[in-house]
């Protein structure tokens, strides 16, 4: 019989003896992958720690002074502010006294006392001053906040002075104010949308990501990543089956230690390929996402783990070793490969590890099998 | 006599281990970084990265005006996106705005939406929303020249607007918010020493290490070195066995948690753990009794554990 043949059945007979540990693999799977999963969620949502944000109270004083609709209008614009809405409660009081009483009490931070007749002196350009009093003015909170009504000051001053520049442009052309309201009418608006709409002018994008894939999306492809390492806790056995004896036997028909890690590759391969698909369908059910395309690109995948277990079955004597040896090279390769904690928060010599170990492409293919990403 | 003997014995056996050295190792080594690492600094200010895809006299501008803004926010411009989300992901920016190609002049004539900044988050970001104001106040004033001619859209005014309006924003006449803050804000630099889990890591070694004694006397039991004893010295040469494999790792962890924490509580706090995974490996004894089981469902134990240990440092 031909070498090739002798190789052939090898391979053949370790696929037979494979059929023995399904069922460890399966519970195994559900083990190991439902441990791994949940540490994978887990993660994702504590990884990136919320920070936490002191909400400031703002009193606000409003005088009777018959403009009260256009004073509330700027002071509904105000708390429609996306910045205003996530850092301040606006608290209108009835008197300036009860605002400094609220100030003593720390129950707020600023209180801004409206003039009479307030909106109509910026239109008219008195602008009549604001008064804006301060309780801290040396805490970070005063100083964000600060800032901000510096920023919407800004907003209102280029505006004003792109209004009064216009007015003045249209008197020296000799406009009627019938042809100058409309010009500065579209000036103010124009101004306005530039100021107001400015969240139509940015996207906001979840910069945790990792590639295409979700945070979460990431720790459950790593998850399994880790679940298809881990699975050599099992087929260990079955790749280290052949005994002293039983080798010397293979030699003499020709069978080396290489042609025994080629057969220990293609049924680690199948038993991986066994492992994934229960975490591939648990997966699809979880998300509602369906890729069956994933069976197949997860495939190089399959070929990298297999061969790392096929090897570390072949250079080490006893199962407990190679375990170990399993345990310690799974935890390098997810964490060289970003599946612990995110490759940007990894030391740089660890992230420029990362790209010449399997880790990274490990878990992106796998991301992508699983997600269709 | 007969139990100190074996006592002896089964420690200078287990001392004899490659991987029982490496796991005392493990832990000196543990220990020396720990306490040879300098302290790091770190200051607390809130850094805003920014990145624009078009180099232009706007993005300039831009850039010009939040340097001499007496913000409370750090901006720092970096050479690529790639680098700014790298920034982002690492914690090191609160957010970051990646400026697309002809944005300001988009801006300008409020087609934006089509053409929109990109403001990268993280889930640990808070103050991008405050931020934008300062950042949109910013892009108004680098562009409310281009904004005020669009919206007149009188070509043969362009100078006089563009006067008028440098004249008016310069002024006391328009509407303006005193700096009610008391000078700069001072961040305070953070000085933190890396936090390496030194008491998580010894729990689980001393767990592993009375596992692996468990796993010693399985193999002796299997190759009928103890068939002659009766039962209830079998139990104490496999008790025997575990504490023997517990107690060195126990008294090097005792003396690295007092290099690095000081001998204080946590000895006490060793103590337990130790006389916990000797209690834990007993209980695990009665239920596996093969040593090829246990060779299985160790590296699962110790990974649960791993597990465990980070996920309690994150949280």
């Amino acid at each position: 019989m031909s070498k090739s043949k002798f190789i052939g059945r090898l391979i053949l007979t370790d696929l037979k003896r494979l059929k023995n540990y399904i069922a460890s693999i399966l519970i195994a799977t559900l083990i190991i992958a439902s441990i791994c999963g949940v540490a994978g969620s887990i993660i994702a949502k504590n990884i990136y720690k919320s920070g936490t944000k002191e909400i400031i109270g703002i009193g606000y004083y409003i005088p009777a002074d018959g403009k009260e609709d256009m004073n509330n209008m700027g002071i509904s614009m105000l708390q429609d502010m996306e910045s205003m809405k996530d850092t301040a409660t606006l608290i209108q009081v009835s008197s300036p006294e009860e605002g400094y009483k609220l100030l003593e009490q720390e129950e707020i931070l600023y209180l801004i006392i409206v003039p009479e007749k307030f909106i109509s002196s910026i239109m008219n350009g008195t602008n009549t001053p604001l008064e804006i009093i301060v309780w801290d003015n040396s805490s970070i909170s005063s100083y964000i906040a600060n800032e901000m009504f510096i920023s919407y000051a800004k907003y209102l001053g280029l505006a004003q002075s792109a209004v009064y520049s216009t007015i003045d442009a249209a008197y020296n052309h000799g406009l009627t104010k019938e042809e100058r309201n409309p010009i500065r009418t579209n000036v103010n608006l124009t101004f306005l949308d530039r100021s107001l709409n400015k969240d139509s002018f940015f996207e906001i994008v979840d910069g945790s990501r990792e590639g295409q894939a979700s945070l979460l999306q990431h720790y459950l492809a790593s998850a399994v990543m880790l679940s298809l390492i881990f699975m050599s806790f099992v087929l260990m056995p079955h790749l280290q089956g052949y005994n002293s004896s039983m080798q010397i036997k293979l030699n003499t028909l020709g069978l080396n230690r290489f042609h025994i890690l080629l057969s220990g590759w293609i049924s680690s391969m199948a038993g991986l390929y066994l492992s994934f698909i229960p975490c591939f369908i648990g997966i699809s059910i979880i998300t509602k996402s369906f890729n069956p395309m994933g069976l197949i690109t997860v495939i190089p995948t399959i070929v990298i783990i297999g061969f790392i277990i096929s090897a570390v079955a072949n250079i080490t004597k006893s199962i407990f070793a190679a375990n170990m040896t399993m345990l310690i090279i799974g935890i390098f390769i997810a964490y060289v490969g970003g599946g612990i904690m995110p490759s940007a928060m990894l030391p740089s010599i660890v992230q420029q590890l990362s790209n010449i170990t399997p880790g990274k492409f490990i878990i992106q293919n796998i991301a992508t099998s699983l997600f269709g990403l | 006599m007969k139990t100190a003997n074996r006592f002896i014995a089964l420690t200078k056996r287990i001392l004899c281990k490659k991987m029982y050295i490496a796991l005392l190792a493990l832990i000196i080594v543990i220990t020396g970084v720990y306490k040879l690492l300098p302290a790091k600094s770190q200051s607390a200010d809130i850094k805003v990265a920014l990145y624009s895809e078009e180099s232009s006299d706007y993005y300039d501008e831009l850039i010009t005006y939040l340097e001499d803004l007496n913000s409370i926010y750090t901006f720092y411009t970096v050479d690529t996106e790639e680098v700014l989300l790298k920034d982002i992901k690492s914690g090191y920016a609160e957010c970051g705005y990646v400026i697309p190609e002809g944005f300001f002049i988009d801006y300008a004539l409020g087609t934006a939406w089509d053409n929109p900044i990109t403001l990268y988050v993280t889930p640990a970001s808070t103050f991008h929303t405050v931020i934008n104001e300062t950042i949109f106040s910013a892009l108004l004033s680098v562009c409310a020249e281009d904004v005020l001619l669009h919206a007149v859209n009188k070509p043969a005014w362009n100078q006089e607007l563009k006067d008028g309006l440098e004249h008016y924003r310069n002024s006391q006449d328009v509407f303006t918010i005193a700096d009610t803050t008391s000078g700069e804000f001072t961040f305070e630099n953070m000085v933190y020493h890396i936090d390496l889990p030194i008491t998580e890591i010894v729990s689980v070694l001393l767990l592993f290490a009375g596992l692996l004694g468990l796993l010693l006397f399985l193999h002796d039991q299997e190759k009928k070195i103890y068939v002659s004893l009766p039962k209830k010295e079998l139990s104490q040469v496999k008790a025997l066995s575990i504490l023997t494999s517990i107690l060195p790792v126990a008294l090097v962890g005792i003396i690295s948690l007092g290099i690095s924490f000081g001998f204080g509580l946590h000895l006490v706090f060793a103590s337990l753990v130790a006389l916990l995974s000797f209690v834990i490996t007993m209980v695990l004894s009665l239920i596996i009794r093969k040593s090829t089981l246990l060779e299985k469902v160790l590296p699962l134990i110790m990974l649960t554990a791993l597990i465990a240990v980070f996920i309690k440092t994150l949280i």
